[in-house]
């Protein structure tokens, strides 16, 4: 059953190289959360961050809002010459994203762990 | 008709009520023994889509009218209807994706709801015109998924 009040939680992190920032996201990603979401990662660009991992692992429910999201943050990376990858372990979050066809907009792990390896220290 | 259950639902056009409006009807739908849980979530996104759209409509409108909703079970056979008093829409003139291959496909960071909706259920129906927009989807919820 997903959660409700539904506010959600971002939890940044680095890699061990701190090449590589992890956006991770804990409840449901839609409307409601989508000021949240854009607010953070813009932040991470102005700070200088282009290589973005998004954690999915914490999400039960996703929609087109929440997708919208991430569709702007993966190209605001490209666009400073870095990449935003996702890692979804969460199989039914997937087939969402897979249904919209947006999961063919990104690059998609089944960890955090491997989603950052793809990108720490190689130019995208 | 008989053997018709009716959750009807009356909401503010705000996000925040979005979530409230798919977990009542996720689990109004989920009640039928013969129910997947796919096509639970399948309905679950659709509604949040077509919720999210009278949103957005009333807020373009700026009117504080509520939205409303229902949801008719009958066995596995579920009817959702959205309705809302936006300034409706064209649903002939809705911008059509790129190919999900094309560069331009990143800067549609809108315009994914209603085709996701139309992929999720097994029938979507857009009414819209200046009073306002009712969606109504249709499910039928022991089906596997396309």
């Amino acid at each position: 059953m997903p959660n409700y009040p539904n506010e959600m939680q971002v939890v940044h992190s680095t890699d061990a190289s701190g090449e590589v920032m992890v956006l991770g996201l804990l409840g449901d990603l839609d409307l409601s959360n989508v000021p949240a979401l854009r607010s953070a990662g813009m932040q991470l660009l102005s700070d200088g961050w282009n290589r973005i991992v998004v954690d999915l692992a914490g999400v039960e429910f996703l929609d087109s809002a929440g997708m919208g999201v991430l569709i702007g943050l993966r190209r605001r990376c490209l666009g400073a010459d870095g990449e935003c990858v996702l890692a979804i372990p969460n199989t039914d979050v997937l087939r969402i994203l897979e249904t919209s066809e947006v999961a063919g907009l990104f690059r998609v792990y089944e960890s955090a762990d491997s989603a950052v390896a793809s990108i720490r220290g190689a130019k995208p | 008709m008989s053997g018709v259950d009716e959750v009807a639902l009356r909401v503010p056009a705000k996000s925040d009520y979005v979530a409230l409006v798919r977990v009542v009807l996720a689990a109004a739908a989920a009640i039928d023994p013969e129910s997947r849980d796919d096509r639970i979530d399948d309905l679950r996104v659709a509604v949040s889509e077509a919720v999210t759209n009278a949103v957005e409509s009333h807020k373009s409108a700026g009117t504080d009218s509520h939205i409303e909703v229902r949801c008719m079970t009958s066995g596995h056979h579920v009817e959702v209807t959205v309705r809302d008093r936006g300034p409706g829409f064209d649903p002939d003139n809705v911008a059509e994706l790129p190919d999900v291959e094309s560069p331009d496909r990143l800067f549609f960071e809108h315009g994914l709801g209603i085709p996701l909706m139309r992929r999720l259920v097994d029938k979507t129906d857009i009414e819209t015109g200046d009073e306002g927009t009712l969606v109504r989807l249709v499910i039928d919820t022991s089906t596997k998924p396309v």
